[in-house]
């Protein structure tokens, strides 16, 4: 395997802050990196509409509020650790920390707050069954994920992938009080899921990632290596789509539109795996891969809703 | 040289001339502050209707 020697700047290299800045709410809101929790939100409350039993309509409005607003905590906590590197990246350099539109307290004070705010309210609105997993998922991606895995090993993805699982579980935590199959499911097709997202991702932009130092896969250990684990990831990722199917947890809606969808994500993932192309700016299977895997989750999940519905 | 101008010199009052930067910091803080207060106003809806909701499902 290739060795990389990988150098992480130790002295602090974003913009420095003009002294008493005041950022714009906007910058507040960019901290909580708004279009990743669209994906987030909606996993949450599929997972909410799935879960048997009834819940008052404002509370579960407030559970899915308090859903976005813990991930919102988790992106503002993660750009804080990361606006060194976020600096470096074309990607990321525009944010508010890099850019020196914020000083590094107020996004710390900002994301603690909103934390500790989420938690809280979904702890009293719903029930602390709920409450615990999202504070787990916050620490989870803080800490194991952004401060532990993300800058010291290439299975950063793997293993931080579960941060990224737990919204359905929260939803249905939050109706149900408890954690059953189902949701253990559903957490698992994300946990699956992201591995060959983000790696296809990082196929693209791979460049960006070796600049700042970060141990992206295929940085480490060479493209070729990650369009294999792409296609074997795509393969645990599909068992992991067809077990709700294969445990009776669902029905035919759900087990047509996996057999499909999941059928799709094996074509653009084996297109990966026979592509060749080095140069990032030409690489359509990867990019079709990463744009398809974002629709695919969507549609995975509206399929378990609909599922159950029909069933009901 | 018999001092400075009352207008632009040290002894001007601040509030007088701002320069651009404070102008940005000033427009800043006021839609923060709006901002801020829409958010708050929101929260005390949603504790209301919350405190609604848990009633009603308590005594039903």
């Amino acid at each position: 395997m290739k060795s990389v020697v990988l150098s992480r700047q130790a002295h602090s290299i974003s913009a420095p802050a003009q002294a008493g800045a005041v950022a714009d709410w906007r910058d507040f809101v960019a901290l909580t990196k708004p279009r990743v929790m669209t994906l987030v939100v909606f996993t949450g409350l599929c997972g909410l509409l799935a879960a048997p039993g009834h819940i008052h309509p404002v509370l579960a409005f407030t559970a899915i509020l308090c859903i976005a607003l813990g991930a919102g905590a988790a992106g503002a906590l993660n750009q804080w650790v990361e606006a060194d590197t976020d600096a470096l990246m074309k990607r990321t350099a525009s944010r508010p920390l890099p850019a020196g539109r914020m000083e590094r307290q107020s996004a710390l004070h900002f994301g603690v707050g909103l934390s500790c705010f989420s938690v809280i309210l979904l702890g009293l609105a719903t029930n602390w069954v709920a409450a615990a997993i999202l504070a787990v998922s916050i620490l989870y991606y803080v800490i194991v994920y952004t401060v532990w895995l993300k800058p010291r090993t290439a299975q950063n993805i793997v293993i931080g992938g579960a941060a990224g699982a737990f919204p359905p579980v929260i939803g249905w935590a939050a109706v149900t009080g408890d954690v059953s199959a189902l949701p253990i499911a559903l957490f698992c097709l994300i946990f699956f899921w992201t591995p060959p997202h983000f790696w296809a991702l990082s196929l693209f932009v791979r460049t960006d990632y070796a600049k700042a130092g970060i141990p992206m896969l295929p940085v480490v250990a060479g493209e070729l290596a990650t369009r294999r684990q792409i296609w074997a990831y795509t393969a645990i990722m599909a068992v992991a789509a067809f077990a709700p199917v294969l445990l009776r947890l669902t029905g035919v809606v759900y087990g047509t539109v996996a057999l499909a969808a999941t059928g799709l994500f094996a074509y653009y993932a084996f297109r990966v795996l026979r592509s060749r192309q080095s140069d990032p700016a030409l690489m359509k299977a990867e990019r079709r891969l990463f744009g398809y895997s974002v629709l695919y989750l969507f549609v995975m999940f509206a399929a378990v809703v609909a599922d159950r519905w029909v069933a009901a | 040289m018999s001092g400075s101008d009352p207008e632009t010199g040290p002894d001007a009052p601040m509030q007088q001339r701002p320069p651009l930067d404070e102008k940005l910091v000033r427009r800043r803080q006021r839609s923060r502050a709006l901002v801020t207060g829409l958010v708050l106003g929101a929260l005390a809806i949603l504790f209301y209707a919350i405190a609604i909701a848990k009633m009603t499902g308590a005594g039903g």
